[in-house]
């Protein structure tokens, strides 16, 4: 009993970070409907970005920050550079998914050659540890598990209580049918990619915190977790993506901490596949997503 | 045998293995138009195939790996074993795209299955020895009274007589009514369908003839270089060959063979040769990064993906297309 | 059942939803043997939708359709295609990376090439075929005016050919059944009415057809009965003549 609170403890704190990797990628795929592998590197680079930053002597939450917003630029600039054009000009959906992989393998191997190959670490975390419920949890944990519950409400604010959060839903759902409507598309894409390249870096640094240490594969292994959690919650529905987060984290520490630690994965490799290949458009999946699943 | 014409022979092997892997990722890839992310795992199971099956039980080698089966059969039967696993995990890879995924989905279920497979074969010890890897002792021999000299260049023979099979098998489907068919399933699968075409039906035929090219691949690359471990099978090794598809030109046999050279042989092995650049070895020393040359080979390939979808994708040796004669009668 | 008297095609309380939208809404018409129906109404009237229903394309969530008696709802496009019910598409869709006539050879059914044993007997016993089906694909696309165009790839093509070479493809299949979808639409003049004469040609020799079309000039000359749709509902039914002078069809079109 005490191994199973325990294990949803941890997999409550994971689905927060996961769940904040989720929405940004739920976000981004929803505008532009390319599944774009490309942000697990850029996670990564958050996460390095961060431990640039606390070197140098700069508070970790400050560094999650900075580190969101250079990635959120980054990420701008990745669309605009190279996936926008390209779908502008009908390359194809498989090509475009290999464009994203080698992007990410090219990021991911330019950090290492900066950065090294060994694994980093942010450092001790001083600070006291929350006991709730029989659940153990540090302080930063709990802090990113309120931070990602804010960030999540502010989101869910923005989207459906402001113009600019009905922009974007507009333009998600159809695009040529919004600019007709004098929505300014490239624009409202521009800022979805930089939120959603936002919640990615500060995702990347809030896991770089939670964790004893990491390494330049950071993101790659975190990206199917988190598109899992996105694809169960719906494509394009940061709440369902919040759920998802959690759903995925606490099954993987459940699965960790009954079997085999090494299965941590294998549990959001499953979940991705019988969603893909069962429910492509989430648990909570609006019906205009399947149609696009058509196309 | 002399330190170069050793090399050579490690070359030829390795152009050789990696060929008939190009060849299978481009029937699925660059004809049927399914990005298999994961083609390697079809490569990891012709290896490890034929690994168990030309190792003798596991008790009987001292008990130093763990590993399900151990025939001790010879080299043609374990070869055949590893073309068909190759070719059964194809078809299981294959079933994750059977749904009408859209392309960009089917590829991330494949890729997917590849990291899974790797995730439990590392993990699950006693199934292929794990993490280590499994190592073949004693290494094949084809001909067991010669020196080791004769005995590496009859093995090169033996692998350029596979390639030659492989790439008789791999016309029959590139080639006349069904390669015209299987392009029509690349281009629209919709309109594919509704002139008739199984897709199902076909996508599996192609994942399990190009998987059976990877499990021969997979088989005769173990034999040659002795074991077979995750590390050798990373999902990332499927994007070194979707980059030889993809230079080369999608579509067409010579060009992908022409891919396979330029990326294999002159890309990674050139990489490697960076190691006895001088200047090179001097900052690899003084930032102490001994791998940095793999590092910029991956760099190297991932650009050149990039760089060919944007400015040519139809690669060196676009795709052709047989002419029936249009203006005359 | 299964006669060769009744209809070939008979659609029965047919319903598709979009979310909420009922896009067809229990719609029920046959089209009868050598005939060509036409299935006209303003835009968002459900007529593609339908089609792609009974084509196959996409699951119903109601009712039947029945070929030449037997009930085939809810089958996939190949299966249906195979029974003869080959369809076109709204926006023409054509094999890019293949040849304009290598788009018309891969339609043909029954292909040995694309068989197992065919594959292992290799040329030898697909050749005579595939010389067969040169010669044919050759004459359509002498008919249709495309003959020095066979080499091209079909992505270089223009509009109105791609809409030419997604029709002839769906001839070289030897269907019993066409479902068009605008096929005039792209089309110059001449080439439209030679499309009309080919047509009527084709339904003398026995094949039926359901045609939406916008053109209502050309559905007064090709089609022996019309079924107007509105809002997913079948609005009427009978002779263009008639239904040009009907009320709610002038209304249905006015109002959109």
């Amino acid at each position: 009993m005490q191994l199973l609170i325990e294990a949803i403890g941890f997999g409550i704190a994971s689905g927060a970070v996961i769940a904040l990797g989720a929405v940004g990628f739920s976000v981004q795929f929803g505008m532009s409907n390319v599944l774009n592998i490309t942000y697990g590197a850029l996670m990564t680079l958050g996460a390095y970005i961060g431990l640039f930053l606390i070197d140098r002597g700069i508070s970790p939450w400050a560094a999650l920050a900075i580190a969101g917003v250079v990635v959120g630029a980054a990420s701008v600039a990745f669309n605009r550079g190279l996936l926008a054009p390209l779908v502008r000009r009908g390359t194809r959906a498989f090509a475009i998914v290999i464009v994203t992989v080698s992007a990410g393998v090219v990021l991911q191997y330019v950090i290492v050659v900066f950065a090294g190959p060994d694994a980093k670490s942010y450092g001790e975390q001083s600070g006291q540890t929350f006991h709730l419920l029989g659940m153990v949890l540090t302080a930063s944990e709990v802090t990113i598990v309120v931070l990602a519950a804010a960030l999540m409400l502010g989101l869910h604010l923005l989207l459906t209580r402001t113009t600019l959060g009905r922009a974007m839903r507009a333009t998600a759902s159809n695009r040529i049918l919004a600019q007709s409507c004098g929505i300014a598309t490239d624009r409202i894409s521009d800022i979805a990619w930089m939120l959603s390249g936002m919640l990615c870096g500060a995702a990347g640094v809030a896991l770089a915190i939670t964790t004893v240490s990491f390494d330049f594969s950071l993101g790659a292994v975190f990206l199917i977790p988190m598109i899992a959690a996105a694809v169960l919650g719906g494509i394009g529905q940061p709440y369902g993506a919040m759920v998802g987060g959690l759903v995925v984290g606490v099954a993987s520490e459940l699965a960790a901490a009954f079997t085999n630690p090494a299965y941590r994965e294998v549990v959001a490799f499953g979940i991705l596949i019988v969603m893909l290949l069962v429910r492509p458009h989430g648990l909570f999946g609006a019906a205009w997503a399947t149609r696009r699943l058509m196309a | 045998m002399g330190a170069w014409e050793y090399y050579l022979v490690v070359l030829l092997v390795y152009l050789g293995t990696d060929l008939l892997a190009a060849w299978g990722l481009n029937l699925e890839f660059g004809v049927t138009g399914v990005a298999n992310l994961g083609y390697i795992v079809t490569i990891a199971a012709g290896a490890y195939a034929y690994v168990i099956c030309t190792l003798g039980s596991p008790a009987s080698a001292g008990g130093f790996q763990e590993y399900v089966g151990g025939f001790g059969l010879p080299f043609p039967v374990a070869l055949a074993a590893g073309i068909v696993a190759g070719s059964v995990v194809g078809v299981l890879i294959g079933v994750t795209g059977l749904k009408r995924l859209r392309q960009d989905y089917q590829a991330i279920a494949m890729l997917v299955v590849s990291l899974m497979a790797a995730t439990v074969v590392t993990a699950d010890t006693p199934f292929l020895n794990g993490n280590a890897g499994l190592v073949i002792l004693p290494q094949f021999a084809p001909l067991s009274d010669q020196d080791p000299e004769v005995q590496r260049w009859v093995y090169v023979g033996i692998v350029a007589a596979v390639c030659v099979l492989g790439y008789l098998v791999l016309r029959r489907f590139t080639t006349g009514p069904i390669g015209r068919t299987l392009r029509a399933v690349r281009d629209d699968e919709y309109a594919a369908a509704a002139i008739g075409k199984d897709i199902v039906v076909l996508r599996l035929v192609v994942q399990a003839a190009g998987g059976a090219l990877g499990g021969a691949s997979g088989a005769l690359l173990v034999a040659f270089i002795g074991g077979w471990s995750p590390g050798a099978w990373a999902y990332v090794e499927t994007l070194a060959l979707l980059t030889a598809v993809i230079v080369g030109g999608m579509g067409n046999d010579r060009g992908v063979s022409v891919g396979t050279f330029l990326i294999a042989i002159l890309i990674l092995q050139g990489v490697q040769f960076l190691n006895d650049v001088p200047a090179l070895k001097a900052i690899e020393g003084l930032l102490n990064r001994p791998a940095l040359t793999q590092d910029l080979g991956w760099i190297v390939l991932g650009t050149l993906t990039i760089l060919f979808i944007w400015f040519r994708p139809q690669g060196i040796l676009p795709e052709r297309r047989p002419k029936y004669g249009g203006i005359r009668g | 059942m299964g006669s060769s008297s009744g209809p070939i095609l008979e659609v029965r309380d047919l319903v598709k939803h979009y979310g909420g939208v009922r896009a067809v809404d229990g719609i029920s018409f046959a089209v009868e043997r050598g005939t060509i129906t036409g299935l006209i109404g303003p835009n968002g009237a459900g007529k593609s939708t339908a089609l792609n229903v009974i084509a196959g394309f996409l699951p119903p969530d109601g009712g039947r359709v029945l070929l030449d008696g037997e009930d085939v709802t809810g089958q996939p496009m190949h299966r249906l295609a195979r029974q003869g019910v080959v369809r076109t598409f709204q926006m023409a869709r054509v094999f890019g990376g293949l040849t304009t006539i290598e788009n018309l050879l891969v339609a043909a059914p029954a292909q040995l090439g694309e068989t197992a044993t065919g594959l292992i007997g290799g040329k030898r016993l697909w050749g005579g075929q595939e010389s067969e089906l040169i010669e044919r694909a050759k004459e359509m696309l002498t008919a249709f005016g495309m003959r020095d165009k066979a080499d091209e790839q079909a992505r270089n093509l223009s509009g109105g050919q791609k809409r030419a070479v997604e029709t002839m493809r769906a001839l070289m299949a030897r269907p019993k059944l066409l479902l068009l979808d605008e096929p005039m639409a792209g089309l110059s003049p001449s080439l439209s009415k030679q499309l009309e004469d080919l047509f009527l040609e084709l339904t003398h020799d026995g094949l039926s057809m359901l045609l939406v079309e916008h053109s209502l000039d050309t559905v007064e000359r090709l089609c022996t009965k019309v079924v107007v749709m509105a809002q997913g509902k079948v609005l009427a039914e009978g002779r263009m003549s008639e239904l040009r002078t009907r009320r709610e069809v002038q209304d249905a079109y006015v109002i959109g």
